[in-house]
């Protein structure tokens, strides 16, 4: 199964321990090396650990998403990390660049796999990227591996 | 629960993915590919390799790194007119305020110049002024004169082929003399591919004017037909 990424921006994040929501998701957080979503990034909550790492989502539910118990989810540590909790590195909007230079258009939405967070595809303009073209994503754009023109066999 | 925190590592953007990405996959068959369309690119033969860009048309482009960073654009775009290529870039800050950098990017570091980023691995790329020293003169305002004499006009822009790491100069937007019958009109001319210039003035065969084209497109073709003859007839 696999899940789009923009919907769930706002969504509340459920503590099934304590049937308490702990955040909203702000964005989420790429290992473009990995192929992944790494963490969604939260918002609204109540102390600082606001990343929720994709592999301990419980489920992610119409209305909400849940998770066993708040203690999955985890601070950010290091630059890196606080720059994507702060959401400067949210893909989805950014600028889309291949490794050639050339400018492709604005990320309208990431397909990720539920259960793995592998990003099978990037929705660039309306065009479906596979997700293994990822290259960067930075704070700056997201930079997918330019497809040579091919033959219409190809 | 199989939870886990994140490590430094699910999180770290990594400065080039060049070895850790996966391999590109082919897209879905149905989903039309970014062409170079966008390009201002002479159109080529098919099967060629010649990728044209205009040296004017590098200024102020954003340089981008593979992890998705910005934070300097093209200001001069440096030539080495005896090896008849493009040796580097100097950089600049975007935007009005924007200072000159001192730090240079030679073209041999950059990943890819394509019609809106110069993509070059990382920021670690950059380098020290003084690897751009020795080079660093402009031809744009030179004279062209062909080996027998006729001066064919005024160089206004260099049109370079692009491929990694190289950028050699394979023509020249010059305004035209009246020699060429188009007094004033701004035409584009072929270059060998070892490029005779002496200190004021370029100095092409005289054939190279049966190659000047009026405009870009098909100006790829023209270089590459110019360089035929050349190789033919000598």
């Amino acid at each position: 199964m696999t899940v789009r990424l923009q919907p769930l921006s706002g969504r509340s994040v459920l503590d099934l321990t304590t049937a308490t929501t702990v955040g909203e998701v702000r964005c989420a957080a790429l290992d473009p090396g990995a192929g992944e979503v790494a963490a969604l990034v939260l918002k609204k909550t109540p102390g600082a650990e606001s990343l929720l790492p994709w592999t301990a989502i419980k489920a992610i539910g119409p209305d909400a998403i849940t998770i066993e118990t708040r203690d999955v989810l985890v601070a950010p540590e290091g630059p890196k990390q606080e720059r994507a909790a702060s959401g400067d590195l949210d893909p989805l909007g950014k600028r889309t660049f291949n490794d050639m230079g050339e400018a492709l258009g604005q990320v309208d939405d990431l397909v990720v796999d539920d259960h793995t967070g592998r990003i099978t595809e990037i929705v660039v303009d309306g065009r479906h990227f596979d997700g293994s073209a990822l290259i960067g994503s930075g704070g700056y754009a997201v930079i997918v591996r330019h497809v040579p023109e091919s033959n219409p066999s190809g | 629960m199989g939870s886990r925190p994140a490590s430094d590592d699910e999180l770290n953007e990594t400065e080039l993915n060049e070895t850790s990405a996966p391999a590109p996959a082919k897209p879905p068959a149905s989903t039309p590919q970014p062409g170079p369309g966008r390009y201002e690119e002479a159109e080529t033969d098919p099967g060629s390799v010649l990728k044209l860009v205009r040296a004017s048309h590098l200024t102020g482009l954003p340089i981008v790194t593979l992890s998705g960073e910005h934070g300097l654009e093209i200001k001069d775009v440096v030539f080495d007119k005896r090896a008849g290529g493009i040796t580097g870039f100097t950089m600049r800050k975007p935007g009005l305020l924007g200072g000159p950098q001192k730090q240079v990017l030679m073209v041999a570091d950059v990943h890819a110049i394509g019609p809106d980023a110069v993509m070059v691995p990382s920021r670690g790329v950059f380098a020290a002024p003084d690897s751009l020293s020795g080079s660093g003169d402009n031809v744009l305002g030179d004279r062209v004169i062909t080996d027998d004499g006729t001066d064919l006009g005024e160089v206004t822009d260099v049109i370079a082929s692009v491929t990694a790491g190289h950028a050699d100069i394979v023509g020249f937007e010059v305004k035209a003399s009246e020699a060429l019958g188009t007094e004033g009109a701004q035409v584009f001319l072929p270059l060998p591919a070892a490029l005779a210039i002496s200190g004021e003035a370029i100095v092409v065969p005289a054939s190279a004017r049966d190659f000047v084209s009026e405009d870009y497109t098909g100006f790829g073709a023209s270089v590459e037909a110019f360089r035929e003859q050349l190789g033919a007839s000598s």
